[in-house]
């Protein structure tokens, strides 16, 4: 095999270790630390090998390492489960491989390596910055192939080259991603493990602290209309209506509530996309009451009569829908039977039993009995905090009456309790609230934006939204989490203080707007396009979307495809070259083609003399005209070309005669 | 069987090499005689875009899709890139002077360049041997090379079909045409040192072998030798014409002078090869020292003379000892390397 010269060695060398740290870095959470330690060392063996010469490691010795490090990777495989392993051996095999490049197809199997690893890098993170910076990665791997076979050119005119072959591909790849068909998964496939998971189906409060401290994307809204206040973003996804005294959770009734029959909508209305991550459970986003106006993600969406808004497909694929939300309807149903919502456990909680036993709710209405029970958070010293104590038995009377400090669905969890006690039927709600607004009309909302309220029923009004946190946090609801926390709270917030605090000075406020308003056209144009998307572009251009549209679609898309290669390769540059093309430069072309160059130093008529010996009399005769028009042409004043191109038209007939056939140069001299 | 199978699998080969190859010294390259297939990094390649599109399906990722579909337009824009550099380029080889056996010989030519890409490498690839050449980073101008053969032993050969190759870009298709050099290479015998043994024609034994000549010509024909305008036609020997070697002159004793002569016969203890070393060596030695000397190789003689055309046609008929004279232009054989 080929070894590489050393300065190209060395070039390569030191652009294959940037490359190999640039894709190390955003895996880094996905892989072990000896595994990122060994990736490291090597990159930097690889530098040191093309800066100094050094011994060369044998392979035995790298062959005993390599098995080392695959029995240390079957020992964690399942702590990493399936995928993580794999990318791990993926990063120790590449590891071991930079240590001992030499040749160009050494190179080659690197950069097929890290072409994986970037695909590997997609299936964490598919958001536009990092598309962007596996982007860059990607460049590098090509600009090390580039470099292996580079020649005499220089290392900024291959990079500006590579840059150049690779923006020529980009059109043809986005025709293929309009047209190719999105097929289903061909096989089950492990998952990435993740301990973000969105709302839980359950909740035992203490439970979604775990999410608020997650600064995740949960979703976006792009709304159409005008945005709801903070106070008023409400984003319901789980009802729950069972508890057992410790755990909040659905009843196989609830979950399997009637899908919503036709509703008469009317009144106010906020319009908006829901953009929503991939989560584990099948419970989407929405503010009350929600209409579903269209629906452009991959799976179908209902709207049951509890108004949630749900797929019936839990996947990896994001929700893209569209929804109308009347918010000054009331949430009603045509159901009467709300007994289980007045479900409590037999045993448990006996303090606060007893102090709503206490409590005399004769002829108050369901607000009045509300706002009863809801005094014993703003008459005692409720405190709202991320760090509360644990409280694993009877939790509601430990929070109510012992610890008096909690988050929200300590909150939610204790009224809903206490308002089914005082034979209100009422229920316990999760999703999100408040969400930040970024680009005019988005609102992003994280997965530190969870919360958990409670909702009554009355019987005039319907279901009645009641949010106690409220009362002790009221900052919670109208300026977000960050406002509701001291500062040692803060920190369990993951979330880049830097970045905070350029945040709070405003310094990349703007900048940030442009970037969120990327994301989400980027999450709806590509990450979002699916075969619906397809089918949409198809009945756009051709007004149906039956197979032979489709089919016209993927052929026009070949064609597009076979129409951009000729346009590229054709020589456009010489058919539209800017050089004037006079008789004598069409007469030295041609003479070229058959072999005769002129020398840079030659007159055109040392040329003429030097090669007519070699023809015959009538093709001598011909260029003698020619060499005697050209200079009374050119030298002598006379600015007429027309005997010049009549002698061009008679060298041309006598060098295509049949005798021009024999004109080979002797000893053609070409410069 | 299997013998006479592969003799006829590498005369298929070859024959459709000759038909598919640029044929001459200056090769220009075009559609007709260039071949185009992925390299083992295209192939790999082509692995990796086909694992990313079940990757990116089964993941429902559409972003691993893109780097699918991208991975697939480069591949499709470098069968294009690749093809369109590599007939850009236009070669020409310059014929390659006669040496002596076992020397490193040098193959050159330049290389020519009219398109709109630059740098990047050619390939030279004959005999298991692959030569890069690194371009210019100026598309147009013209670059020399040399590159080495193979060591020959002493004879005409042909020179090996030449590949050419490319794999420009980033190295995922490999394109390539073949060279057939028309022009032969001589090799002469090495040389071995020995004293001279001149033979006057007065001697004894030189008058035998005087005796056999004039047996086999029946005119006291001494040797032959190329025709000059001065010499007259009846002495031009049409025989020689026949066989296609040109106009040669026949001497005859008369006009050979006194001359010495040097004569493979008197190495005959020697084993053939040996012997041609020894003359070689003479030869080279007595043309050195400007000396007046004709060659007695058994079949053919060369009439007593100087300087270096004496010397070419002397060392050249030690290069062709042994070889059929009817195919001696057109004798191919295979290098072999020592």
């Amino acid at each position: 095999m080929m070894k590489l010269e050393k300065v190209q060695f060395t070039t390569v060398c030191y652009m294959s270790a940037l490359t190999f740290a640039f894709i190390l870095f955003p895996l880094m959470t996905h892989l072990m630390l000896w595994v990122i330690i060994l990736g490291f060392c090597s990159v930097a063996v690889c530098i040191v090998r093309a800066s100094v010469a050094m011994p060369e490691l044998r392979n035995i010795t790298i062959n005993l390492f390599s098995t080392f490090c695959l029995v240390i990777l079957l020992l964690f495989y399942q702590d990493y489960g399936l995928l993580s392993s794999m990318i791990n051996l993926l990063v120790v095999a590449c590891s071991l491989k930079f240590i001992m490049m030499r040749t160009a197809a050494d190179f080659h199997l690197v950069s097929i390596v890290f072409m994986f690893l970037i695909a590997a890098g997609f299936i964490y993170n598919q958001s536009i910055f990092f598309a962007i910076y596996y982007g860059c990665a990607f460049f590098f791997v090509f600009v090390v192939t580039f470099l292996i076979n580079k020649g005499h050119m220089t290392f900024s005119k291959s990079t500006l080259q590579t840059g150049k072959l690779l923006l020529q591909a980009v059109p043809i790849a986005l025709l293929i991603f309009l047209v190719a068909p999105r097929l289903p998964p061909f096989w089950q496939v492990p998952k990435e493990e993740s301990t973000q998971t969105g709302l839980s189906e359950a909740l035992t409060p203490g439970d979604i602290a775990n999410l608020a401290r997650s600064a995740d994307l949960a979703f976006r809204a792009e709304f159409f209309s005008d945005k709801p206040k903070p106070i008023e973003r409400y984003w319901r996804a789980i009802v729950m209506d069972n508890f057992d005294g410790l755990t909040w959770s659905i009843s196989e009734r609830e979950k399997n509530t009637a899908l919503l029959t036709e509703k008469n909508y009317s009144g106010a209305r906020w319009e908006y996309l829901v953009n929503a991550e991939p989560s584990d459970s099948q419970w989407l986003y929405s503010l009350d009451v929600p209409q579903i106006a269209e629906n452009r993600g991959e799976w179908p969406i209902f709207l049951n009569d509890n108004y949630q808004v749900f797929s019936t497909t839990v996947s990896d694929t994001r929700n893209i829908y569209l929804l109308n939300s009347y918010y000054e309807m009331p949430v009603s149903s045509e159901r009467v039977d709300y007994s289980r919502y007045l479900q409590v456990p037999q045993s448990g909680n006996i303090l606060t039993r007893q102090y709503i036993e206490a409590m005399n709710f004769e002829g108050l209405s369901t607000q009045q009995i509300i706002s009863k029970i809801a005094e014993i958070f703003t008459k005692n010293p409720f405190k709202y905090t991320l760090k509360p104590p644990l409280m694993p038995v009877d939790p509601v009377d430990e929070f109510l009456f012992i610890h008096q400090r909690g988050f929200c669905s300590h909150y939610a969890s204790a009224m809903a309790y206490m308002l089914r006690l005082a034979g209100v039927p009422s229920r316990l709600v999760t999703g999100y609230q408040g969400g930040e607004d970024q680009a005019k009309s988005i609102i992003t909302v994280r997965q530190y934006d969870a919360h958990a309220w409670v909702e009554a029923k009355d019987r005039e009004l319907g279901w009645i939204r009641f949010d106690p946190t409220a009362l002790v946090a009221p900052n919670r609801m109208l300026a977000g989490l960050f406002d509701s926390l001291n500062e040692s709270e803060k920190e369990l917030i993951d979330e880049s203080k830097l970045m905070r605090q350029l945040m709070e000075l405003g310094l990349i406020k703007s900048m940030e707007d442009g970037f969120v308003m990327l994301n989400h056209n980027w999450s709806q144009m590509v990450l979002g396009y699916d075969q619906n998307s397809q089918l949409e572009i198809v009945q756009k251009l051709f007004g149906q979307a039956n197979i032979k549209n489709l089919v016209t679609f993927l052929l026009v898309a070949f064609v597009g495809i076979a129409f951009y290669l000729v346009t590229s390769f054709l020589p456009w540059r010489k058919w539209f070259s800017t050089k004037p093309v006079s008789p004598e430069m069409i007469l030295l072309e041609l003479l070229q083609k058959k072999g005769f160059t002129r020398h840079k130093h030659e007159t055109f008529s040392q040329f003429l003399n030097r090669i007519t010996p070699q023809f015959d009399s009538s093709l001598v005769a011909s260029l003698n005209e020619f060499e005697q028009q050209f200079y009374a042409t050119r030298y002598s004043g006379n600015q007429d070309e027309k005997p010049l191109k009549e002698a061009l038209n008679k060298c041309i007939k006598a060098l295509s005669s049949k005798h021009s056939s024999s004109h080979k140069p002797t000893n053609p001299i070409v410069e | 069987m299997i013998y006479r199978l592969k003799r006829i699998y590498w005369q298929l080969l070859y024959r459709f090499v000759v038909k598919k190859s640029a044929s001459n010294e200056h090769a220009k390259f075009n559609i007709h005689n260039t071949f185009i297939m992925p390299t083992k990094f295209g192939w790999s390649l082509i692995g990796v875009t086909l694992c990313l599109f079940v990757l990116g399906t089964n993941y429902q990722n559409n972003v691993i899709l893109a780097v699918c579909y991208l991975l697939v337009s480069i591949l499709l824009l470098a069968i294009f890139h690749n093809y369109f550099f590599f007939t850009q380029h236009e070669i020409k080889l310059e014929s390659v002077d006669a040496d002596f056996e076992n020397r490193n010989l040098k193959l050159r030519g330049t290389i020519f360049s009219q398109g709109r890409y630059a740098g990047g490498e050619l390939g030279l690839e004959y005999s298991r041997e692959v030569f890069k050449i690194a371009l210019s980073a100026n598309a147009n101008s013209p670059q020399t090379f040399q590159v080495k053969l193979p060591k020959y032993k002493r004879g005409i050969h042909k020179l090996p079909v030449i590949a050419v190759t490319a794999t420009y870009g980033f190295g995922f298709f490999y394109c390539w045409s073949y060279i057939i050099h028309n022009k032969s290479l001589v090799v002469y015998p090495c040389i071995e040192r020995s004293t001279a043994q001149l033979h006057n024609k007065t001697d004894k034994e030189m008058g035998s072998v005087d005796a056999s000549s004039q047996l086999s010509t029946s005119d006291n024909l001494q040797g032959i030798r190329p025709y000059v305008n001065t010499d007259p036609i009846y002495h031009v020997s049409w025989k020689h014409v026949a066989k296609g070697q040109g106009l040669v002159t026949k001497d005859f004793v008369e006009k050979a002078g006194s001359s010495g002569w040097l004569k493979l016969s008197d190495y005959h203890h020697l084993d053939i090869e040996r012997a041609l070393k020894v003359i070689c060596y003479q030869i080279q030695a007595l043309g050195k020292s400007n000396a007046t000397f004709g060659l007695d190789l058994g079949s053919t003689k060369i009439l007593p003379n100087n300087g270096n055309k004496h010397l070419d046609e002397c060392l050249y008929q030690l290069a062709c000892y042994g070889i059929d004279t009817q195919d001696q232009k057109r004798t191919i054989s295979d290098p072999q390397q020592s």
